[in-house]
């Protein structure tokens, strides 16, 4: 018997919220830390739908685990937003079958962790990727049908994707005939990085836009060389000046000296 | 002549020296074979110096359609009529470079717009 009460007292004072409902979603027990965190007493919860007294994101709703575990008798877990006294949280929530001896089930154990700030955490990381994402792409428009992007870092397959859709973009945008690439701040091209170039270079192609590439260092064309690179699709230029004159070229411009 | 080829004609136009095909969304792989033969057929028996294939309307590119319209468009080519593919969108721009094709930008040449693509053969016309 005493046995039994300190199972009891161990099940209330865990401070994790936990509760037990039978088949029909009508609740059989709530600890102490679950009745705290949604502020009411045993006495107005127990027998009660849980749904009337939980009312998280997923109650009444077909993402509901508790019900999925029901259906299959196996442990199911996800996560939800949970209304508490303590305003909105997230939580992830595990339903357990609970089983009598045979083995049928009789009815559902949930609990749940507060996730909050992790939650919250990933959704700044999320933000931030975003701003990233945009910093990594600035597409400035440097004369009537002239682009140029300057790129920093380090690319990769997907932030090739990603300056690939960009450039495609503005250059629908802005009607765009030449779009210089300038790579002055890649600090190494190899073989990836240069396929992702050509590939670009024969995407704006398609749109009908030049893709001139240029910032080329002596470091750089030394490695495509001793790579053996074939960059021969790709108009490339030294320096950013060069790669403008020869984009007022295209666009049918010259740039004369003024006379005094 | 089926209804399908009586469709064909209405896309295929012709405007002063130039011919322009638009080219319609979700043209099936039998489709396709005809809207070349026509174009090549046309391109042969009307005196042109340019002509024009707008894929506006189009959202999907395939390396079916893609290698069909670049043999049609080296056929052209033959004939001595420059070719210039325009209305490409950027999202079927992307998905073409993502499939693994490979534009062969000497057999055609490319414009945004039809507009663009019209005064580009007016170019080569002028030169």
């Amino acid at each position: 018997m005493a046995a039994l009460k300190l199972k009891e007292q161990i099940l209330e004072q865990i401070p994790t919220p936990v509760m037990a409902v039978d088949k029909d979603l009508r609740l059989l027990y709530m600890n102490k830390s679950s009745l705290e965190l949604l502020g009411k007493s045993e006495a107005d919860v127990i027998g009660k739908q849980c749904y009337d007294v939980v009312h998280s994101s997923h109650c009444g709703t077909k993402s509901c685990c508790m019900l999925k575990s029901l259906e299959t008798g196996e442990t199911c877990s996800d996560r939800a937003e949970l209304p508490t006294r303590n305003g909105m949280t997230v939580v992830e929530y595990y339903a357990v079958p609970l089983k009598d001896e045979e083995g049928n089930v009789i009815g559902g154990l949930e609990f749940a962790v507060d996730i909050t700030a992790q939650a919250q955490y990933e959704e700044r990381l999320r933000e931030q990727n975003q701003t990233i994402r945009l910093m990594s792409t600035p597409t400035i428009k440097l004369w009537e049908g002239v682009l140029v992007l300057p790129v920093v870092g380090v690319i990769d397959s997907m932030r090739a994707q990603n300056m690939m859709e960009t450039m495609l973009n503005r250059i629908v945008e802005t009607y765009s005939k030449v779009i210089i690439l300038d790579i002055q701040g890649v600090a190494a091209v190899d073989t990836a990085v240069a396929n992702h170039l050509i590939k670009i270079t024969k995407a704006t192609k398609l749109l009908g836009c030049e893709c001139i590439l240029s910032g080329i260092s002596p470091a750089v064309a030394q490695t495509i060389i001793n790579l053996g690179i074939d960059m021969n699709a790709i108009k490339t230029k030294s320096t950013l000046s060069d790669a403008l004159l020869e984009a007022l070229e295209i666009i049918d411009l010259e740039v004369t000296q003024k006379q005094r | 002549m089926s209804g399908a080829t009586l469709d064909l004609n209405s896309s295929v136009t012709q405007i002063g020296g130039s011919m322009i095909v638009t080219l319609s969304d979700n043209m099936t792989d039998e489709r396709i074979h005809e809207i070349s033969d026509v174009i090549i057929q046309k391109a042969y028996e009307s005196d042109i110096a340019g002509a024009v294939l707008n894929f506006a309307m189009v959202s999907m590119i395939d390396t079916y359609i893609y290698k069909t319209f670049e043999q049609v468009s080296r056929a052209l080519t033959l004939f001595g009529v420059k070719v210039v593919w325009v209305g490409l969108s950027p999202g079927v721009v992307c998905a073409m470079i993502d499939c693994g094709i490979e534009p062969d930008c000497t057999v055609m040449s490319t414009a945004l717009t039809l507009e663009q693509g019209l005064e580009a053969l007016e170019e080569t016309k002028g030169r």
